[in-house]
């Protein structure tokens, strides 16, 4: 069959251009500055709240602040990228072609079949976008696609000719791309699956005012419900850091209760009720660590563990279920890190304490430390890795 | 009272009320049963609050997601008196249910069945034509509901014929030497929906072929699902029997692997009824509250017949409806009930799971 049937190309057209700029070019900003706005003019009616947070992400100011952080001169963008988009983080496909555009690249990204109506909107916001003569350059820099996933054959094409391939994706995805060759001089950046662990200080729940504390769920509500609590980034494990145990059991009662309240303008579907009860029974049935558990009909299930080990984080918990931990040390925490966890979420720790144990202890794990509600936010270093850097590169 | 006791009773006589205070009992000692004999059933109904002893009511038993059967292995019974393991079911690619069974268990299941469909089709075995193709049983990878469907109905048989040959198409030599056999006589029909609609009912039209098959009883089961994708109705599939087979008596049935032999039968008002033998109710998933009847809900399916698994209590994936309770104009006595499909697997957010379709 030919390729233009079987490609459907939603913003842009299957030649690119491979000629880099600089990190942070004046284009590029201009360009996502202009997405950007075009994204925070839309009626708040039409925009998903993660719609709006891609619109702040790319405003001018962000933008002027991230090339602040990681912009450096003497330096090019690799050539054409090769996107791998999750079918499931509906706009993480535009947050990484931002940022390969903004580390001076052009981008080919291949987006789920299964596309979300966030996709679709946002992909229409673009192709507008390049409508505009002053982003005629523009137009060789971007191609957002869908091809079915059976099409190995155009994997294999694309991944033969850019200089970097970019998979975010299970580790079953990872695998199965990794197995198509790139060409020897390209670099690839690979995402897999991760998970996600929580700190907070009873005592600083407790000397909350009742406001604050709703605030406090509201965000934690936006790091896990948001997502389904399926994200990487989400955490899973929530670890008390507690003088004595009255304090840390008045605490916790404090806290889920709010997130009970929080979670009440989550969207649960009889599909996530059936999973997570199922999940629930797996986890009881299998793990004798867990001791207890309260939930708030079926939104919000919390189980207390009696210890933590390598294997806890990997623990099958979404749609707003919880595994609880009272640290008896205040490094507690670190037994649940393996490579495999991504993100640290505190409230009422010193961030600086944290990072001294995660550096103390040698985790393997823990590429980020961030206060509550920002969790699903988009850094520029991910995973560990800078990816302005590890996109472009600079002359010695 | 024992479940023997409950086989006893005929299918469709005992009114809700009287079941109920049976089945609390009966299931109140099997949650003890498990309980005692299953450590991780007994863990997560600790975990749950159930607490050993106690009569509990029948909507307060604890209920295990269908799902568990195929992440755990659940048994209840020394592992030396597992007598069969059954595994179903679904489609390629997913986990299979584990089932395992006692001999007790594995009688309890067949005279259940039996209990339940002779009360339709009599007493008496009857020949017996299969749409299905003889592989079906032969081949491992297609063993699986439809295979454990056939065998378990193929105790009503005298003669048991395959319509279908191996490539799936209609075998006229052996269907012709069935009707002839058969003779006047009832005979009983038995497949798949969607293998009935589509190798049997639609076949026959293509080949501009009619069966004189008026004197048979069908029954079908394994869910609507791909014929409502092909957005054939419950009405154009027995207009279809009618016209190609001549066939005026066509019996849905509701049932899974995990409870084998409970089967929920059409009557000729076409409502599926809820045997003497295991109960059903409708769950709210918000907070698994019961809902009232009429109201639409997901299906928890309980029967005291499970002693050898702890799959007496078991939440489904599928969605009904009671539509009432032993005022069903066929006569028949307990709940009746309409199935109206899966619970929709809609998109679930997340990094996971990615790189699909």
């Amino acid at each position: 069959m030919k390729d233009e049937t079987r490609i459907l190309s939603l913003v842009g057209s299957l030649s690119l251009d491979a000629t880099p700029t600089e990190p942070f070019a004046e284009e590029t900003i201009e360009f996502l500055t202009a997405l950007s706005e075009r994204i925070r003019s839309l009626p708040r009616a039409d925009a998903s709240e993660e719609l709006r947070a891609l619109g702040f992400w790319l405003r001018r100011a962000h933008l002027a602040d991230l090339k602040e952080r990681y912009g450096r001169s003497g330096s090019l963008g690799l050539g054409i990228t090769f996107h791998i988009a999750p079918s499931n983080v509906p706009l993480m496909f535009l947050y990484s072609c931002a940022i390969a555009l903004l580390a001076g690249n052009s981008c080919r990204v291949r987006v789920s079949g299964r596309r979300t109506e966030e996709c679709e909107k946002a992909c229409r916001l673009l192709a507008d976008l390049l409508r505009e003569s002053r982003f005629t350059d523009m137009k060789k820099r971007i191609h957002i696609l869908a091809y079915d996933r059976s099409c190995t054959d155009l994997t294999e094409q694309f991944s033969r000719e850019c200089d970097a391939r970019i998979i975010w994706g299970g580790d079953r995805t990872v695998e199965e791309i990794r197995r198509i060759p790139l060409k020897s001089s390209a670099a690839e950046l690979a995402f897999p699956d991760r998970t996600s662990i929580a700190v907070l200080d009873a005592g600083a729940i407790m000397a909350l005012e009742k406001e604050e504390c709703r605030n406090l769920a509201g965000r934690f509500y936006n790091d896990t419900y948001a997502m389904d609590q399926n994200a990487c980034s989400c955490p899973r494990i929530v670890c008390w850091k507690e003088t004595d145990e009255t304090t840390g059991r008045l605490a916790s009662g404090r806290f889920w209760n709010a997130v009970a309240a929080a979670s009440k303008r989550y969207a649960l579907s009889e599909i996530k009720v059936s999973r997570k009860y199922g999940s629930l029974w797996e986890c009881a049935g299998l793990h004798p660590e867990i001791q207890t558990l309260r939930h708030w009909d079926n939104r919000l299930y919390v189980m207390e563990v009696s210890s933590l080990s390598e294997k806890t984080a990997a623990w099958p918990m979404q749609f707003g279920s919880f595994l609880e931990y009272h640290m008896r040390n205040e490094d507690d925490w670190t037994h649940a890190v393996t490579e495999k966890v991504q993100t640290l979420t505190f409230f009422g720790i010193p961030r600086e304490e944290l990072l001294k144990q995660t550096l103390c202890n040698r985790l393997r794990g823990i590429h980020r430390i961030v206060p509550f509600g920002q969790a699903l936010s988009m850094d520029l270093i991910w995973d560990g890795k800078d990816l302005i850097q590890s996109l472009s590169r600079t002359i010695g | 009272m024992t479940y023997d006791d409950l086989l006893a009773y005929d299918p469709y006589e005992l009114q809700q009320d009287a079941k109920e205070r049976i089945f609390r009992e009966l299931l109140s000692d099997l949650t003890d049963h498990h309980r005692k004999n299953c450590a991780a059933y007994d863990k997560a109904c600790a975990l749950l609050g159930d607490q050993i002893g106690t009569e509990r009511t029948v909507e307060t038993i604890p209920m295990v997601p269908v799902s568990l059967f195929k992440t755990l292995s659940l048994c209840s019974v020394p592992e030396d008196e597992i007598f069969k393991t059954m595994t179903s079911s679904g489609t390629t690619g997913q986990q299979t249910s584990k089932i395992f069974l006692d001999r007790q268990t594995a009688a309890w299941q067949q005279r259940t069945l039996e209990r339940i469909v002779s009360s339709f089709i009599g007493p008496r075995r009857i020949p017996m034509l299969i749409i299905d193709s003889p592989n079906v049983l032969r081949d491992r990878n297609l063993f699986s509901a439809r295979g454990a469907g056939i065998l378990g109905f193929s105790i009503f048989g005298t003669r048991r014929r395959y319509a279908l040959n191996e490539r799936m198409e209609l075998d006229f030599q052996t269907i012709e030497q069935f009707i002839q056999e058969a003779g006047d006589g009832p005979v009983l029909i038995f497949g798949f929906t969607y293998m009935i609609w589509k190798y049997f009912c639609q076949a026959l039209r293509n080949a501009g072929r009619m069966l004189p098959l008026e004197h048979g009883i069908l029954i079908h089961g394994g869910g609507w699902k791909k014929l409502q994708n092909e957005a054939v109705s419950a009405e154009e599939f027995r207009a279809g029997l009618r016209e190609t087979c001549g066939l005026s008596i066509v019996r849905d049935y509701y049932g899974m692997a995990e409870q084998t032999g409970c089967i929920y039968m059409e009557c000729e008002c076409g409502h599926l009824h809820v045997s003497s033998y295991s109960d059903i109710l409708i769950r709210s998933m918000d907070d698994f509250s019961c809902c009232e009847n009429g109201t639409e809900g997901v299906i928890q399916v309980l029967t005291p017949m499970a002693h050898s698994y702890p799959g007496h209590s078991i939440l489904t994936e599928d969605k009904g409806i009671i539509l009432g309770i032993d005022d069903c104009p066929c006569g028949r006595k307990g709940k009746y009930i309409r199935i109206t499909g899966r619970i929709p697997k809609a998109e679930v957010r997340g990094c996971s799971d990615t790189y699909e379709g």
